[in-house]
Formats: C-alpha cells, structure tokens, sequence
C-alpha cells in the first residue's frame, strides 16, 4: 500500500512514511517530529480518560446542561476554567454526545513550540521546511468529521490567531508549503484558564478571534468552589482504579471530611494524581486522614496528623503538626515528640528499661541510649 | 516529550528485521521502544501508553488495515510512521 492508498483509506491517520532500509537523518526527523506533536493532554496516563464530567454541585448539573444543549449543534464552544478543572472531559463529553463520526484530536497549544505549531495544526508538504522529510496531515486535517480540541488557545501566538481566525471563517486550511486550500468539516472546541478579556485589553488576544470562538461560552468553576463534588469525584476515581489495579480504596470518613475541607489548588486532576499516588502507598486500601498527603492534612483544623498511637497519649503537647510560617527546627521537634513518647513508656513500665523497650518496639540497648541522650536515667 | 509509562512499538513478522529498526530507534535517543508482530501488539503494548506506533516492511496490507483499524479504536491521535520497502519499489 501506497502512501496515498494508506491516506485515503485511513483519512484520521498521523502518517509519515519513510523509506527502507532507513536513513538516520530520514529517521531523526521523524522522530524529532513525534517528539513535538506527543503533547500531554493532561490526563493522567494511568487512570482512562473519562467522556463524564462527574459532579452533584448545582455548577457541575449546570454544566452538563450546558454541554448536553450544545452538543448536537455543531457550535464553536469556548471551555474555561482554571487549570485541571476538566475542560478536555467536557470537550470529549460534548463530542460523544454529537452526532459528528469523526475522531476527537486535541491540541495544547501551550505545549508546542511555536515554530512547530503551524505545522502541528495545519500540517506540511513534503520538503516544506529542513527536516519535512514526509508530507504530514496536521490535526484540523485529521479531525475532519469530529471534533477538534484546541487547549490552551489562551497561549496561542498572534501570528496564529490570524490563521485560526481564517479556519474558523472560511472552513478551509492549507499546509505549510502548500497552496492548495484544503476544506475542513470540524467542529471547534477552545479551552483556556487564561483571561481573555483581559489579554484582549492588553493586546495579547484578537478580539474578533474571542468572538468567533465564544459562541457558547461553558464556564467550569474551581473545585474548591463546589466542594459537593468532591466525594462523587473520589468515588469515581476510585472505581476506575480498582478497575485498572484491582486495589479498593475504602476511604474512613475522616479521610473524606478532610478531602471536603482542602481547597484543591491543582483543581481535579489533583485528586486523581492524589488518588492514584494513595493505590501505590497504602495498597491494603484502608485511607484515613492520616494517610493522606501533607498539604491536604496540614489544611484541615480537624485532623490530627499524629499517628493514633502516638495521638492518644502526646495530644496535648503535641496538638497536631502544622509548619508555622515562619519555619521551626523539625529535628528538635521530633527529639521533643520522642522524648515524651519515651518519658511515657518508661512510667507505663513502672521504669522496667527492658518492659519499655518491649512497648516501644526496639532494642533495650536503643533505649538505654536514648534514656541517657535525653536525660531521663532519674 | 513523552511521560516514562509510554513506548514506540515496532510492528514486524520478522523479528530481527523489528530488532534491527527497535536498535536504530534507540540510537537516535529514544528510549523504551518495543517490537511486536502485527496479531500481538495490543497485548505487548498492555496498559502503556503509545507514543508511536512504526509499521514494518514486511507486513502484508491485510496486516496494515487490520493493524491501523486496531489503532483508530484505540487512539487515533498516536503518530503512525510505515516503514516503505524502497527496494521492492
């Protein structure tokens, strides 16, 4: 099969050929190329992307009654939020539920330099450039027929919003070091967690490109703004990892009150990355609030992060960890929580060095020495 | 550039000639590719993420439709590099 054999039969396909036996610089080439167009999505590699923008806050219904109006229309949708929100699921949900056949493509345009984004986008001949060793598709191209996501149009060069702007009116584009104009059936979608109006005032965004894009503006709110769905997003989380690794999280309910109680800078996709760190560090699948990450227990008034063993004899001269802004020696601070640990032992055992050691769980000669570091022997 | 869980698959029937362009691939420093023949490469591929996938010479255009098809279903997005047999032409 020819190369014009594989693209009419395969139209949504990112194609290079080269020949063989292969020459190096055919191949770096190439392979440079890959390297440029492997954009991150912003999904977790390993949890599947989901197409469900999941939620119970009056925001999240209010949404997916947004989308589920939008998607049959075929509009040019503007996403924004901030980051990790979950603009590409909202994308990927309004094309699953259109009628459009073709493939979902996304971009970031944030993520592609910009000498290589014209290329990405509108794709090239072949020798338009050093280093083109192979006439390439680019993505409006291959989304033809479905949907195509463009993140991040916030961090779209100028250069490029004039070329976006005659996609988005004339419905054709035409590759690097082509002339042939070449029709497109796509259906747009931008996201952003840029202010555009405020980029527009300060020259940095097209206004009528802003127009053009944002005939039916979806706005995701901060997760921290609707904390209702924070437990529907766990528990999805969660099934889709059992699903993947077969570990079942069983979150205690203190673990949840704390999760509540965050405020979800990294929006999302921070818990989902927090819920697939926790499937590795504690795989018997028991959370509770002590287990989860420092910030999100340093944040919560309601946790005390000591271990309970050590929480039921230390609370009042311990009252939980919390990093003063100004800094505090930790290693005195450890010594001090030893101390009273060892203090406490040592009176539990009626002063049987060897009893203490017993309850502590280390060696009697450890605790002989720390008895003499600490001054303990009267 | 590509997250640590994702590979380049070199689909062939003949495993050396895949070994020889998997070598030739990690010359030109690009780390954790992989070969496979054309009925096997979903299953080598696991859960991993694909950053390319390189169709081998000698796979027959059956081969080729039946593995593209796999991979529309799977990502559509991944970059497909067909190895062309300039010797054959």
């Amino acid at each position: 099969m020819n190369e014009a054999e594989l693209h009419a039969l395969f139209p949504w396909a990112r194609l290079h050929t080269i020949d063989y036996p292969v020459r190096l610089d055919e191949l770096g080439s190439v392979l440079d190329e890959i390297h440029a167009e492997h954009s991150p999505s912003g999904q977790h590699p390993s949890l599947p992307k989901s197409n469900r923008f999941i939620g119970e806050s009056s925001d999240a219904r209010s949404v997916r009654k947004l989308l589920e109006q939008v998607a049959p229309s075929g509009a040019t949708v503007l996403v924004t939020g901030e980051s990790g929100t979950g603009k590409e699921v909202v994308a990927r949900q309004i094309h699953e539920l259109s009628d459009r056949d073709g493939p979902f493509i996304a971009v970031n345009c944030g993520a592609i330099p910009e000498h290589l984004l014209e290329s990405e986008l509108f794709g090239h001949e072949r020798g338009a450039f050093t280093g083109a060793a192979s006439m390439r598709r680019g993505r409006f191209e291959q989304a033809n027929g479905g949907t195509f996501f463009l993140d991040e149009i916030g961090d779209m060069p100028p250069v490029m919003q004039v070329k976006l702007l005659r996609v988005l009116e004339e419905r054709v584009i035409e590759r690097v070091g082509g002339t042939r104009s070449i029709p497109v059936d796509v259906r747009l979608i931008a996201a952003t967690h840029r202010d555009l109006p405020e980029r527009i005032a300060s020259g940095s965004f097209r206004e009528d490109l802003y127009y053009r894009l944002s005939v039916f503006p979806i706005e995701i709110s901060p997760l921290r703004d609707r904390p209702d769905d924070i437990v529907p997003l766990v528990v999805e989380f969660a099934e889709r990892m059992q699903a993947t690794c077969g570990v079942k999280l069983d979150f205690q309910d203190n673990a949840l009150k704390a999760l509540c109680n965050y405020r979800w800078p990294g929006n999302v996709r921070e818990l989902a990355n927090m819920i697939e760190r926790l499937v590795v560090t504690k795989p018997n699948g028991v959370i509770r609030a002590q287990d989860l990450p420092w910030p999100i227990v340093a944040s919560d008034s309601s946790v005390d992060v000591l271990p309970e063993v050590v929480d039921a004899r230390l609370a009042p001269s311990a009252p939980g960890i919390r990093l003063p802004a100004d800094g505090f020696d930790l290693r005195e601070y450890l010594a001090d929580i030893e101390k009273t640990i060892i203090k406490d032992a040592l009176e539990q055992s009626d002063g049987v060095v060897q009893h203490a050691a017993e309850r502590l769980g280390i060696g009697r000669t450890t605790l002989v020495e720390k008895i003499r570091r600490y001054g303990l022997r009267n | 550039m590509a997250d640590s869980g994702s590979i380049i698959l070199v689909v062939n029937r003949d495993r050396t000639a895949a070994r020889h362009m998997k070598e030739l691939i990690e010359f030109m420093d690009t780390p954790r590719v992989r070969t496979a023949d054309p009925a096997t490469w979903r299953r080598r591929l696991g859960r991993r993420r694909l950053e390319a996938l390189f169709v081998g010479p000698d796979l027959s255009d059956d081969d080729v439709r039946d593995v593209l098809c796999d991979l529309e279903r799977l990502d559509p997005s991944v970059p497909i590099v067909v190895l062309h047999d300039s010797e054959l032409s």
